[in-house]
């Protein structure tokens, strides 16, 4: 792909409006860093929609509203109570790149091992989307993030926001990304956002990506878990293993960068299990709501 | 053939305008207007040599075009330090010998120059995770680490 | 640190260029193309292995903006070797500037100066190629499969000096020797092993690719600013693939970004300097990352047969090594690497057998060629993890295994003599040798004592811990040379000028703190001036870990004969006789205190005064012994059972390199040799494509560690005094890359008890083993 010419509206109406018009020919840019995995030679238009104030990360009672050009560094330096992202910030690429990508570009143009949909497919979220009407749609995460983002955004169509809950009193967040090296792209991305009562699971919600053609919520997994009993203190380090494989097991686990699909599917349920492991220490440490 | 296109940003300190192309890189920009200390490493963002500071924060010039420059502020190894006063990192990395090629050598100072600038005494994690990424293959970081603890209140061998 | 104390030597003083480099300034290359330098591309080939029926540049040539476009057709065909060494090569001359056949995925088919790179890239694009595909030869065992296709069939190829090479069977290089009887040998033994290892295709990846540029000088001179480790070499080698006497052509060396080996090559200074012959102007070509990966060198993959057998006693009565390395559709270092496969590694320890084989076979791969340990990296691996093997077998320490047997000060080797670059060795007896202390030092660091084996470790997450014994060498003796020259400035300064190559391993601090300890003098007054063929004397360059050992004592030689220079003047202007002098802190002093004289006072004299000449002398040094470095490593890691991830917890390098000229230096040399082994181990490889297409020539896919993951180093320099060397000094930069992969495939043994032969020691390979171990 070779950028033969750039447009910089002025609002978010222009931009949606010129990128309806230049139909394939047009680039919504962000922060662009996804850009040199793109080998064509197509000529494309970008539409640099960076500087229209999408970005920021507002407190709401029982959300975070997250501005789709929010670079991830800003999620990687965030804290508040129940906020949990700025792990998954930090586990992402480089400080260069953190300081670069942002959250809606990780999230709209889908590469196979992103990690911001693994993480918010594990956490309550609702996307805002702006049409070429000038209408916000919102779009439950679940939905947003079931398939390749482009059928919610036709040209023209611009995600402008994510809603994220806000991890509520009882809840923790484990995030587990494996890799070769710290900036690496990921092999399994795992992440659980579990509710512990009383010595119990109550609710879970894991997601898995990277390994897996498309990042999904682990169904079997959390049936699986949901009710078990965990010790107030000293987790085994086999701690829900079983049940991870156990819901991982026939899943279409795929092996990139030399790895076999054998051993991936032999490495996302650890990658489960640990972030099953962390959400649940999270929880208990009470360190949200 | 495209036709370039008039932009303008603050180069150290100084306001330029500049005739790009549109798929002008900012490191091809900025290497042709006189800033050679801005590397070619890769071309893809993976390897920091080409590190600039722009409003504050580091960033690959290879990946970034230069329209994407625009009306912003950009800060090159060319602006930071000179013989007579050099940067305090670049001090310690001469005092530590944390050079050898050199060629990493301005994408640590100005990763280092970002991180201090916003957090002049960061904890051991947090230094590891901003200096993450240049990649060093003469030095094993080792000194490098040890110049930056120097300057950033861990002490000369605190890790 | 020093066995004896100096002015000079022996201090960490600053790296001369550091600052200037810290600070950004211009000093590579590419920064100092004109504005009105072309831009060179290279066609590459898409095939593995394929003859060129056809090649049409016409629609190139035509294109406005193109200043030349070369191919086999319009460029003489002179074989040559592009390895980087001295002449006769020991590398056959198997390749040509441009050939009508192509050897693997990435070798040259055609090249383009153009204006601009877009310009060069839509030139490339209309170049018409027409390729008759052959079958590839895509692994060792292909290469030397009985009717396999015949990789280097051209009637032209051949090598100077009297070795073996059989093209015809696809072998490069072949060198045995041996002592004694292996098979007797290893049945004496009351243990006997037999492991076979097999190491992967690494690169150098330096920060700065391969990049060349070329221009006409006002005397129609061609003028090479190149990032290389060889400007001697390249300006031969150059003038030869180009075609012209070698004074047509000027080589200089500027600050270039890390070389490691990769730059120990003559790869692109031909194709640049031709362009800018036939374009009659600037031509600058820079390698892409992926080009690096591709079309640059690589390392030797090996395949490494140990046998070994010990006693109970811990005697090793035999060593057989066999190995067979892959040098790539081309050979240069084919035959020097696997040389040093056996002369690098197996005089380490004494036996009275010992057998080696050596060949190297031609495959339609990426080119391996020279890389930091050149053979010893891949040979030590296997020998270091079977020394762990014997050790376990007779219940004796590792550490006292190596202790019991590696060859010791005043004692010598008979695989020195046998074994050297392509032609008989040199024997030699060690001069120096703290390999103990080394050990010792290094095993109470990593708290060597806590050690326990495997079957007592439980949990998901088991440290093990892991040594290995290392040598090298220091430079080639009998075959290269050095040379060095001073001269005395007005302000008492001096300028030196040497061939001599700093890739950043600060080879000219050192030297100069070399030169500034013979004369007297300050590191201040030592102005340096590297790597001109115009205007330094020769040097073969930078490699076989020789700058230190070898153009260090021709340093040393100058400075001595310039010393005299001035010791003569100062006599005659002090009125003492010359023997009653001495030269201290820059002054001509008077051994009884009595008188003393600036340097700059003499040198006004000399320069102005009366019998006026340039106080100022060259000298040349060859080595007649490579006297090895020693190290021992020792490393912790802890290896996770369910992921089968390997992590680095703690990496320990004791290294006695003689006199550490300068000790911080020399530590950066070993921690930045350990990182990369630790990398070459855990997280480097090509993958290829079954058609021989490298599928990961990214730095986004071809992992090296961060600051983030970089475990703990610690480094201990150990000294010692070799006497042949400058100030006691011997070679440093090579020994510390090879012991990541035995120390580490150790310290994973003793971790998780498998043992790891197949590097890099991914996490899916641990996990494998673990399976199968269960």
């Amino acid at each position: 792909m070779k950028i033969i010419d750039f447009k910089t509206p002025a609002r978010l109406e222009d931009a949606g409006r010129t990128l309806k018009e230049l139909g394939e020919a047009g680039l919504l840019l962000a922060g662009g860093t996804s850009l040199v995995f793109n080998k064509g030679k197509a000529g494309r238009t970008a539409v640099d929609i960076r500087r229209l104030g999408l970005s920021g990360i507002k407190e709401l009672p029982e959300a975070f509203l997250v501005g789709a050009l929010t670079p991830v560094a800003e999620l990687q330096e965030f804290r508040a109570k129940g906020w949990a992202l700025d792990r998954v910030a930090r586990a992402f690429a480089t400080q260069q790149i953190r300081n670069m990508s942002t959250f809606g570009g990780n999230l709209a143009r889908v590469f196979r091992w992103n990690d911001f949909p693994v993480a918010l497919l594990a956490l309550e979220c609702e996307m805002t989307v702006r049409t070429l009407t000038g209408q916000d749609r919102p779009v439950r995460g679940s939905e947003f993030l079931a398939a390749s983002p482009r059928r919610f955004l036709p040209d023209g169509d611009i995600l402008t926001a994510v809603k994220v809950g806000r991890l509520a009193s009882g809840w923790g967040f484990g995030y587990r990304k494996e890799v070769r090296t710290h900036a690496d792209f990921s092999l399994a991305t795992a992440a659980v956002a579990a509710r512990v009562v009383s010595g119990r699971i109550v609710e879970l919600r894991a997601a898995a990506g990277a390994a897996l053609p498309f990042p999904k919520r682990l169904e079997k997994v959390e049936s699986l878990l949901v009710g078990k009993a965990v010790p107030r203190k000293g987790l085994d380090e086999d701690a829900f293993l079983a049940e991870a494989r156990e819901g991982c097991a026939g899943l279409p686990w795929k092996g990139e960068c030399g790895f076999s699909d054998a051993y991936a599917a032999a490495l996302a349920p650890v990658a489960v299990r640990d972030a099953v492991a962390a959400a649940v220490r999270d929880a208990q440490e009470g360190n949200h709501g | 053939m495209a036709e370039t296109r008039k932009i303008s940003f603050t180069l150290n300190g100084e306001k330029r305008e500049f005739s790009v192309l549109p798929d002008e890189h900012l490191l091809h920009l900025l290497r042709r207007s006189g800033c050679k200390g801005v590397k070619f490493g890769c071309g893809e963002g993976s390897c920091g040599t080409c590190t600039v500071i722009i409003d504050g924060r580091a960033e690959y010039s290879c990946i970034l075009y230069a329209f994407q420059a625009d009306g912003r502020d950009v800060r090159t190894i060319e602006g930071v330090g000179d013989f007579d006063k050099p940067h305090p990192f670049q001090e310690a990395l001469v005092e530590s010998s944390g050079v050898q090629c050199g060629y990493c050598t301005p994408g640590m100072v100005l990763s280092a120059k970002a991180l201090l600038d916003q957090d002049p005494r960061p904890t051991e994690a947090k230094a590891r995770e901003y200096m993450d990424g240049v990649l060093c293959r003469c030095t094993g970081y080792e000194k490098i680490w040890t110049a930056f603890r120097k300057v950033s209140g861990g002490g000369s061998d605190g890790r | 640190m020093a066995a004896r104390e100096f002015n000079v030597v022996g201090k960490s003083v600053k790296k001369r260029d550091a600052l200037a480099l810290s600070l950004g300034k211009p000093m590579y290359v590419a920064d100092f193309a004109p504005e009105d330098c072309l831009i060179a591309k290279v066609l590459w080939s898409p095939h593995a292995h394929a003859r060129i029926k056809s090649i049409d540049v016409s629609a190139a040539e035509k294109m406005p903006g193109v200043a030349a476009v070369l191919y086999h057709g319009n460029v003489p065909r002179i074989p040559h070797t592009t390895a980087g060494q001295g002449f006769p090569e020991p590398s056959p001359y198997d390749t040509f500037m441009f050939d009508n056949k192509v050897r693997f995925v990435g070798d040259r088919v055609a090249a383009v100066a153009a204006r601009t790179a877009e310009i060069a890239e839509a030139a490339l694009e209309a170049i018409k190629v027409e390729y008759e595909v052959l079958e590839p030869v895509l692994s060792i065992d292909a290469a030397l499969k009985e009717g396999s296709p015949v990789i280097h069939d051209e009637a032209d190829a051949s090598i100077l000096i009297p070795v073996p090479y059989e093209p015809k069977k696809n072998v490069a290089a072949r060198v045995a020797m041996k002592v004694g009887d292996l098979e007797k040998g290893l049945a004496e033994g009351d243990f006997r092993f037999d492991e076979t290892y097999e190491t992967q295709y690494g690169q150098h990846t330096p920060m700065e690719p391969h990049v060349t540029m070329a221009h006409l000088d006002s005397e129609d001179r061609l003028v090479i600013l190149t990032s290389t480790q060889v400007p001697f070499h390249a300006r031969r080698i150059a003038a030869q693939a180009i075609g012209v006497p070698v004074r047509k052509i000027r080589v200089i060396k500027p600050r270039i970004g890390g070389g490691f080996g990769a730059k120990q090559e003559v790869l692109i200074e031909d194709l640049v300097g031709m362009l800018a012959l036939k374009a009659r102007k600037p031509v600058l070509l820079e390698y892409t990352r992926a080009e690096e990966f591709i079309s640059s060198r690589t390392r030797h993959p090996a395949r490494v047969r140990i046998q070994t057998a010990v006693k109970k006693d811990g005697s090793i009565t035999a060593i057989g090594m066999d190995v067979i390395t892959n040098t790539g559709a081309y050979g240069s270092h084919a035959l020097t690497v696997v040389c040093n496969c056996g002369s690098k590694v197996l005089p380490l320890y004494k036996t009275p057998n010992v057998l080696f084989n050596g060949t190297s076979v031609y495959t339609n791969l990426p080119v391996a060629g020279a890389y930091r340990g050149y053979g010893a990296t891949q040979a030590a691996f296997g020998v270091e993890v079977n020394m762990d093997q014997m050790a376990e077998a007779i219940g004796m320490d590792p550490a006292e295994l190596r202790l019991k047997n590696h060859i010791r000060g005043g004692e010598g080797s008979p695989v020195f003599a046998a074994l050297g670059e392509g032609k008989e060795g040199v024997e030699q007896t060690i001069g120096s040798c703290e390999l103990d202390k080394c050990i010792k030092l290094g095993a109470k660091e990593i708290g060597w004592r806590k050690r326990k084996p495997h079957t007592e470790k439980t949990g998901r997450l088991r440290r093990g811990l892991g040594m290995c014994t290392l040598m090298q060498g220091s430079s080639v003796p009998e075959i290269d040379m050095g040379a060095a020259s001073i001269k005395m400035n007005d302000d008492g300064s001096f300028n030196l000028l040497m061939g001599a190559t700093d890739l950043g391993t600060g080879s000219d601090t050192i030297l100069a703190q070399i030169a500034a300890e013979a004369l007297g003098t300050d590191i201040e007054k030592m102005l340096v001036y590297s790597s001109d063929t115009d205007l330094t004397p020769f040097d073969v360059g930078a490699y076989a870990s020789s700058t230190t050992y070898l153009t260090g004592s021709a340093v040393q030689k100058a400075a001595l004969k310039v010393r005299k220079q001035i010791l003569e003047v100062g006599a005659a202007l002090l009125g003492k006789p010359a023997a009653e002098l001495d030269l201290k802190d820059s002054k001509v002093v008077a051994k009884d205190g009595s008188k003393e004289l600036t340097f700059s006072q003499v040198a006004l004299h000399a320069l102005y005064g009366a019998n006026q000449f340039q106080i100022g002398d060259m000298a040349s040094h060859i080595t007649h012994k490579s006297p090895p470095p020693f190290s021992a490593h020792f490393i912790e890691v802890e290896v996770d059972t369910l992921t089968g991830a390997v992590r680095v917890v703690k990496y320990v390098a004791a290294v006695d390199c003689g006199t550490a000229i300068n000790p911080a230096l020399a530590e950066g040399q070993t921690e930045g040799g350990v990182m990369n082994g630790i990398c070459y181990a855990l997280t480097e490889e090509y993958r290829f494509d079954a058609k021989g297409k490298t599928l990961n020539p990214s730095l986004l896919d071809y992992r090296l560690y961060s600051m983030r993951d970089m475990p703990e180093i610690k480094t201990i320099l150990v000294p010692s005094y070799e006497k042949t060397g400058p100030y006691g000094a011997k070679s440093v930069s090579e020994i510390c890359i090879n012991g990541a992969l035995p120390g580490i495939s150790n310290a994973i043994y003793n971790a998780v008890g498998v043992r790891l032969r197949y590097p890099p020691f991914t996490r899916e390979k641990v996990l494998k083993a673990l399976a199968e171990k269960k």
